[in-house]
């Protein structure tokens, strides 16, 4: 156990002193802190060009369909997070990670390390906490920003704050199986840059492939957070393409999910509600999985090779 | 053979050894397919559908409000696109990074130096090297296009539209050109390699997914799910109207897209395929005469790459690399 804490401390000392890391650190906290402003200001302006529209109908004799953003709900100028998490923070994450992994490799010490009564399990536990440890900061600082930032704009009540809270804990599940990925990686590529070739192609994958396959998106149209519209699945081969690839479509599940967290996943008309708790189910079993092939890869490889 | 061909030489043969050349092509065929895949059945979707309302209107006795969707061929390589800013950057900054990883990690700068082989023949050995790389990449991923359009799209390209492609494929070359020049400038200019790729893929993430979706998301129309102006039952012409009072946003959203050299790219090859419908059956040089910014501030951010590589490898100190 107290191997365990010690690789851990060691972990989380390390990546908080390495520049990478704060670099990146420091976008993912600008853009949580841009993204309240942001989405103030959409909503904002909106709600004026709502406004202009219906003017212009009512002169010409028409009668204007309600505004679409009538119920807005407080925490929706906070959707842009959503998008954040899932590329900046994914990004974050596999950085984090991959240098976990390769912290050892690099300066020569895993066979120093291993001469000592220190055992594969010790050295993936440490690693794990460590890892998860600094990235549940990094959630925290965000959510404290994002907490911050929206009070000045919008008036919160507690129960936003549990939502916002609730949605910054669920993203942290999202991303530990992005890191789980990384450090896997890092462990069992012998190549430095395919080693992070590899956890990058699996964020692509997740990100824009799958979302095209399921919901015909433009890889480019993934990056939006509002939810696509459903009715081009109308199409058999597409909605069996649907049907077949959804369940895998991690980034999907996690959009779906944090939008019922923050509730704002009812705006617009057709707007998909799928089932909150399979979501929620299938970002945890995403995780695990991604648990799993950490222990895989520590268990397969050669602590003797490096 | 001059020097500059023979280090381009040995520049390509190391790619094609590594993992990477494969990795990485295949992806980007397979993406290309996939894209085209999906594109053509949206398409078919749209005109079953468009083919149904129709039904029921002649039974109503009514004529249809909308023209039966066109199909514009190059449309369908929209998705192409975005992977290859996507992807095609991320690959220019693996390869920009490794050609300087190769020669810091087995300290052979130096040695080259000591030959009669100038800085400048090293930098256009190392670029020609790449861009011959990155040329045959992009020529595999126009043949797949091509094919994909033809046997799974049913489509085949006229010779305006293959002039077309030959164009995007041209404008690819040249952006995912600066990222490698821009990962290669970050990779001598730091003395840590992995500080230098994680740098890089921070400016990546800025420039190529950041802004371009900040710009994207502050788009009125795109709030709802089929537009805010289509839930409103506005037309374009309406929606353009309304959107003229909120000049000072829209000048600032645009302001933000085109801080991204992405968006640049994006723009040039975005008209060039007709995905803007203004842009579809203009002639090239109309559209290469109302896109000059766009292409020229890609060929800047090349240039000023190449420029501030060879400003960097003509520092001395850089033969103290250990």
């Amino acid at each position: 156990m107290n191997n365990i804490i010690t690789i851990a401390r060691h972990e989380i000392q390390s990546l908080f002193r390495e520049r990478t890391f704060i670099l990146l650190l420091a976008v993912f906290a600008a853009m949580t802190l841009a993204s309240a402003y942001i989405g103030w200001s959409s909503q904002h302006t909106i709600n004026q060009v709502y406004t202009a529209a219906a003017e212009q109908m009512r002169q010409s004799g028409k009668v204007a369909p309600s505004s679409p953003f009538a119920d807005y709900p407080h925490l929706a100028l906070l959707k842009n997070m959503i998008i954040y998490v899932i590329v900046i923070g994914g990004l974050l994450a596999i950085s984090t990670a991959y240098s976990a992994g390769m912290r050892e490799r690099k300066a020569g010490v895993l066979k120093l390390l291993f001469s000592r009564p220190v055992g594969k399990n010790d050295f993936l536990l440490g690693k794990l906490l460590g890892i998860s440890f600094v990235l549940a900061v990094v959630m925290l600082l965000a959510a404290a920003i994002s907490a911050l930032s929206s009070a000045v704009l919008v008036s919160l009540n507690a129960q936003d704050m549990i939502h916002l809270f609730s949605f910054y804990g669920f993203s942290l599940v999202y991303l530990l199986g992005f890191a789980f990925i990384g450090f896997s990686s890092a462990l069992v590529k012998e190549d430095e840059v395919m080693a992070l070739l590899i956890p990058i192609i699996f964020w692509i994958s997740i990100t824009f492939v799958l979302p095209q396959l399921t919901s015909a998106l433009y890889p480019t149209g993934s990056l939006n957070p509002t939810l696509p519209q459903t009715d081009i699945l109308q199409s058999p081969i597409l909605q069996t393409m649907h049907d077949a690839v959804y369940p895998f479509s991690i980034s999907q599940h996690y959009k779906e999910a944090a939008a019922t967290i923050l509730n704002i996943n009812a705006i617009g008309p057709d707007a998909q509600v799928h089932s909150g708790i399979l979501n929620v189910v299938t970002t945890f079993c995403w995780m695990l999985l991604c648990l799993t092939a950490s222990f895989i890869a520590v268990y397969s490889f050669d602590k003797s090779r490096w | 053979m001059s020097n500059s061909l023979v280090i381009a030489r040995k520049e390509f043969k190391d790619i094609l050894h590594s993992g990477i050349f494969l990795t990485v092509l295949l992806l980007l065929l397979a993406l290309t397919v996939t894209s085209v895949i999906v594109s053509s059945f949206v398409f078919k979707s749209q005109v079953d559908s468009y083919q149904s309302s129709l039904q029921i209107l002649k039974e109503l006795g009514k004529q249809p409000g909308s023209p039966q969707p066109e199909l514009f061929p190059l449309n369908l390589l929209r998705g192409v696109v975005d992977y290859l800013e996507i992807v095609g950057a991320i690959l220019g900054i693996l390869l920009g990074n490794l050609t300087i990883a190769r020669e810091k990690n087995t300290q052979t700068l130096k040695l080259i130096l000591t030959r009669p082989v100038s800085r400048k023949d090293l930098l256009f050995g190392k670029m020609m090297g790449n861009a011959v790389f990155i040329g045959i990449v992009l020529v595999f991923v126009g043949l797949f296009a091509l094919l994909s359009l033809v046997f799974v799209a049913g489509v085949a390209l006229t010779l305006t539209e293959a002039v077309k492609l030959v164009l995007v494929i041209a404008i690819s070359w040249i952006y995912i050109m600066a990222f490698i020049s821009l990962a290669a400038f970050l990779s001598l200019s730091m003395r840590s390699l992995s500080n230098a790729l994680v740098v890089a893929f921070t400016i990546w993430l800025v420039f190529v997914l950041i802004l371009p979706q900040i710009g994207d998301t502050m788009d009125p129309d795109n709030q709802v799910p089929r537009g805010f102006f289509n839930s409103i039952h506005f037309n374009k012409e309406q929606g353009k109207q309304v959107l003229t009072k909120f000049g000072s946003y829209e000048n600032a959203r645009n302001f933000i897209e085109e801080l991204s050299v992405t968006k640049h790219y994006e723009r040039t090859a975005f008209a060039l395929l007709g995905i803007k419908p203004e842009f579809n059956g203009l002639p090239v040089p109309d559209i290469l005469g109302q896109k000059w910014f766009d292409i020229l501030v890609v060929i800047l951010f090349f240039s000023a790459g190449i420029l501030t590589n060879y400003s960097v490898l003509n520092k001395k100190d850089i033969l103290v690399w250990d």
